[in-house]
């Protein structure tokens, strides 16, 4: 595989390139979607590509292609060329990178269990009995969808720095969910959580622990019970959110802002800009006292682990919010050079065919010392709100508007009602200032997210999160008109 | 490109290399440019050319899918291998409608050379202008430039023989003062098939001048408010709305605003949407990814719904023909529109502001997403343009808002006029490009950024 790498790397040095990096993926994936016991989906997929990216005259050019020879590395190599020279022609400042080690190395993920020696029969038998269960669980349950799916890529990184990076990733996940619909409601829940039920880069012991027959009967029972369910009310009081919705609230409103290209500008068009900007890092109060948010790429089976970036770079782990404060970035060797530090690793390409930009990696909030039982108990009057329906937020990540699929008041210290159709809305630094209580590793959940959008043309990219319950006082729930 | 010959050679191939009962193979070519500006200088650009071949073996009822992107025999092979084995471990499905049948198709060439062919240095040329127009302001541009190539072929063993191609180009630019809270920012996009018809020059002008008008934005008191909703904003809507239940399979299991409604009222008598593949600017694909006829749909008509949008799967279930809405290999069954308009009125923009006392003009929603999708209740900002109307002027600008209302039952229930004229907006979806006007209706704002 490295001879096309080799030879876009050479071609583009001798095309005036002052720095290049050349990289190839090739993916095989195989996914199942079960609906109502019958197959919606069945699919196996191949891909195989390179991208070029070179930098000429302080300006980037990338092309890919999806013939992987030595002679269209060289045409990609001479066209990511000439599109930096054409970049040119609206040049104020000259792109500088961040200095770093050329590193020659192998990384592969765990995987126990290869999921493409399972045989596809025991897979469509496992999400049949959690189709049925799910169908079984309310006589208003229209849509009992049960999924899997495995991927399982290896990429080929060069530099002309002389990097030289193998990496293998096996990816699975699956999930259920039922849709309930009865007297003009239509109520979802899903197992373990929203994107793809969880996702993590594990081989197919992943899914088999996940026992999704024996969690299916409760989520349609959940979805047909919700259609029944009081509104969520509305005004003002305290949140206890579970895991999955809160890997929500810290993807949008600590993960996207503590992007540093979004902060220099270079998404204002299209995913926005940060309102935690450069004179904030390590004097501004984004959180209480309680709150440590940090990006780990080391975390074993996280969507966002790796060796190395997409530029090279080792995996660590950063703090972006420390006890309170904003201490950290998310960076690329492009931001880190401008803001005078060395790269974090965070510049990840979706696929072969996309320029890396700055990604999340596994984006986590660290446990506290509660448990969900205290948090209720510390709490006379609120909601508890999980599993993610709903998620709007601004351009610079300030107001926010979420919502749950399911949630239940909480009165004098215990778990009440059911309430259907949970929302809650906020401003990041307010709302975070706000938490006073997370509960503790046994209840930290590693969540998978297969679905953050970003960039143009657009990144579709898995990223990681993960946390444990939360609460927050003084939170506005129960918005709009129902 | 490939081209038809080969296009449609490569498909027989994968159909021949199949052993299933009945076999449908789709080739999909992408060529896909975009330059990218920010901070008023470019700083990503790309081209990626991309070609899939997706195959659908067909064993008695049983269907299984294979995807790959390397056009050799061997590949083909492998696919075809794998879409067969993948459905013979599936459970049979009763109301497996088959694959569909050879038809004919109307003659329709979406492709423009110019945009095909457009170049990188052509690209920068562009967009310079815009930013040379800001940086006469001091103003910060950003934004992207993108033409794309698209080629679509669909074959299958029962004698569909289907080939297409098309282009499309759109802007879209955000300039500001800044970052901070305060700062002024205006937008301006446009789309069509032609990057001829993008005029650069007056579309920096628009964001510019809008930008100015944003400096120091003032708050307003969340609550309904009168709105006048460019056509960006519209079209914004209107593709959430696509995604919460403009689809046959929705429809049938009643997930849709429209099941159990059609030929009832759902919106305003002044609105009508229909999906229209002819729409001129738009890409003129004239059938769809199961090699069926894409035929026109309205969808809400004067006010009441009328129509849905149906793949093969989700005709057979509701009894009905298929619209030429599938999508490629299988995904989101039940169909989807790529060619939503909503019908002009007799309005214009000028005299919609004149006849409101107190209200709220939105340039373009932002981040919008679904809240409840069978009360089509969505959620989002508004962005790059937010001003208050007095006494039929505009007064000033606000804060971004966020809203939260149901699209059919709160906004689109209260449009009271619509403009004559309307524009293409940008979907980004391949080969999907809406044409909505402005509207004057009423929005429930429930709350404000910082």
């Amino acid at each position: 595989m490295l001879k096309p790498l080799e030879m876009a790397l050479d071609r583009a040095r001798a095309a005036g390139a002052s720095y290049a990096d050349a990289r190839s993926l090739q993916t095989a994936e195989e996914g199942l979607t079960m609906r109502n016991g019958r197959v919606e989906q069945a699919r196996s997929g191949a891909s195989f590509g390179l991208g070029v990216r070179a930098l000429v005259d302080g300006q980037w050019g990338f092309a890919a292609g999806s013939v992987v020879s030595e002679a269209e590395a060289a045409r990609l190599a001479r066209l990511a060329v000439d599109i930096a020279r054409a970049s040119g022609a609206a040049r104020k400042r000259e792109v500088r990178l961040a200095p770093l080690a050329p590193v020659v190395g192998t990384w592969e993920s765990p995987c126990r269990v290869d999921p493409w020696s399972v045989p596809m029969a025991h897979k469509v038998q496992l999400l049949q009995e959690a189709c049925g269960e799910a169908q079984a669980g309310g006589n208003d349950v229209r849509a009992a969808m049960a999924y899997m799916q495995a991927i399982r890529e290896r990429s080929d990184f060069a530099s002309t720095e002389g990097a030289r990076i193998a990496q293998t990733s096996t990816i699975t996940s699956a999930g259920v969910r039922a849709v309930a619909v009865g007297a003009g409601e239509m109520q979802t829940r899903s197992y373990p959580g929203t994107f793809d039920g969880n996702v993590r880069q594990a081989g197919y012991e992943f899914i088999e622990e996940m026992n999704l027959a024996a969690n299916a009967r409760r989520v349609g029972e959940e979805a047909q019970a919700l259609l029944s369910a009081e509104q969520c009310p509305s005004g003002t009081m305290t949140l206890i959110l579970g895991a999955n919705q809160l890997a929500l609230q810290i993807h949008e409103s600590c993960g996207h802002p503590t992007e540093l290209d979004r902060v220099y500008g270079t998404e204002a068009s299209f995913a926005g800009t940060s309102f935690l900007t450069t004179e904030k890092l390590g004097n501004y109060r984004y959180g209480s006292d309680l709150v440590t948010i940090y990006a780990d790429s080391r975390i074993p089976g996280g969507l966002g682990t790796f060796g190395y970036d997409d530029e090279g770079t080792p995996a660590c782990r950063t703090d972006l919010v420390k006890d309170g404060m904003f201490v950290g970035y998310l960076m690329s060797r492009e931001t880190a050079h401008d803001l005078g530090r060395a790269s974090n690793g965070a510049m990840r390409a979706s696929g072969w065919d996309r320029m890396p930009i700055i990604r999340m990696t596994n984006i986590c909030l660290a446990p506290g010392d509660e448990t969900i039982e205290s948090l209720i108990a510390g709490t006379d009057d609120g909601v508890f709100m999980d599993g993610i329906k709903s998620w709007s937020i601004d351009d610079r990540r300030l107001n926010f508007q979420f919502g749950s699929e399911i949630g239940y008041r909480i009165r004098n210290g215990r778990r009440a009602e059911m309430i259907k159709n949970p929302t809650y809305t906020g401003i990041t630094p307010e709302f975070w200032g706000q938490c006073d209580g997370i509960a503790g590793p046994d209840e930290w959940v590693l969540w998978g997210v297969p679905n953050c959008g970003k960039g143009e043309p657009l990144q579709i990219m898995r990223v990681g999160h993960g946390t444990s319950p939360a609460r927050f006082r003084n939170v506005k729930v129960g918005v709009g008109r129902w | 490109m490939v081209g038809k010959e080969r296009a449609l050679g490569i498909c027989e191939a994968a159909i021949s290399a199949s052993d299933a009962d009945a076999a449908e193979a789709v080739l999909i070519f992408e060529a896909d440019s975009l330059t990218r500006f920010a901070n008023s200088e470019i700083h990503q650009s790309s081209t990626v050319d991309n070609v899939t071949i997706l195959i659908r073996a067909v064993l008695g009822t049983r269907e299984g899918w294979a995807t790959a992107n390397q056009i050799t025999h061997d590949a083909l092979l492998d696919a075809a291998r794998r879409a067969v084995e993948t459905a013979r471990v599936q459970p049979e499905t009763p109301d497996f409608p088959g694959l569909a049948g050879p038809a004919e198709y109307e003659e329709a060439d979406g492709f423009d050379e110019t945009t095909a062919a457009y170049t990188p240095m052509q690209r920068a040329h562009a967009v310079s202008g815009i930013i040379r127009q800001a940086d006469a302001h001091e103003l910060n541009a950003s934004g992207s430039l993108r033409t794309r190539t698209m080629e679509v072929a669909v074959a299958n063993s029962r004698g569909v023989r289907a080939w297409g191609r098309g282009t499309d180009a759109s802007l879209v630019t955000v300039v500001m003062t800044g970052f901070e809270s305060s700062a002024g920012s205006g937008y301006a996009e446009a789309a069509s098939r032609r990057v001829g018809d993008l005029d650069f020059e007056a579309l920096g002008a628009r964001a510019v001048q809008k930008c100015m008008a944003t400096r120091n934005p003032q708050d307003v008191e969340p609550g309904e408010y009168e709105v006048v909703l460019e056509p960006s904003a519209v079209a914004t809507a209107m593709q959430e709305l696509a995604y919460m239940g403009i689809n046959g399979m929705s429809f049938i299991e009643g997930r849709s605003y429209a099941s159990g409604r059609l030929g009832t009222r759902v919106t305003s008598e002044a609105v009508t949407i229909v999906d229209d593949w002819r729409d001129p600017g738009t890409s003129p694909l004239p059938f769809d990814f199961e090699g069926v006829p894409r035929q026109r749909v309205p969808l809400i008509e004067r006010g009441v719904a009328v129509g849905m949008v149906y793949d093969m799967a989700a005709a057979a279930k509701a009894s009905t023909q298929s619209t030429g809405h599938a999508v490629p290999g299988g995904d989101m069954r039940g169909g989807f529109p790529l060619h939503l308009a909503m019908s002009p009125g007799d309005s214009t923009i000028p005299e919609m502001i004149a006849g409101i006392e107190r209200g709220i003009y939105v340039t373009r929603f932002n981040y919008a997403n679904p809240v409840h999708p069978m009360k089509t209740i969505f959620t989002g900002m508004t962005k790059d343009g937010t001003f208050l109307i007095e006494d039929g002027k505009i007064t000033r600008p606000l804060r971004n808002l966020r809203f939260t209302d149901s699209i059919l039952d709160g906004l689109f229930a209260k449009v009271t006029a619509i403009s004559r004229q309307t524009e293409l907006s940008p979907t980004g979806i391949s080969m999907a490009i809406y044409r909505a006007p402005a509207v004057r209706a009423r929005l429930r704002f429930t709350g404000s950024t910082v």
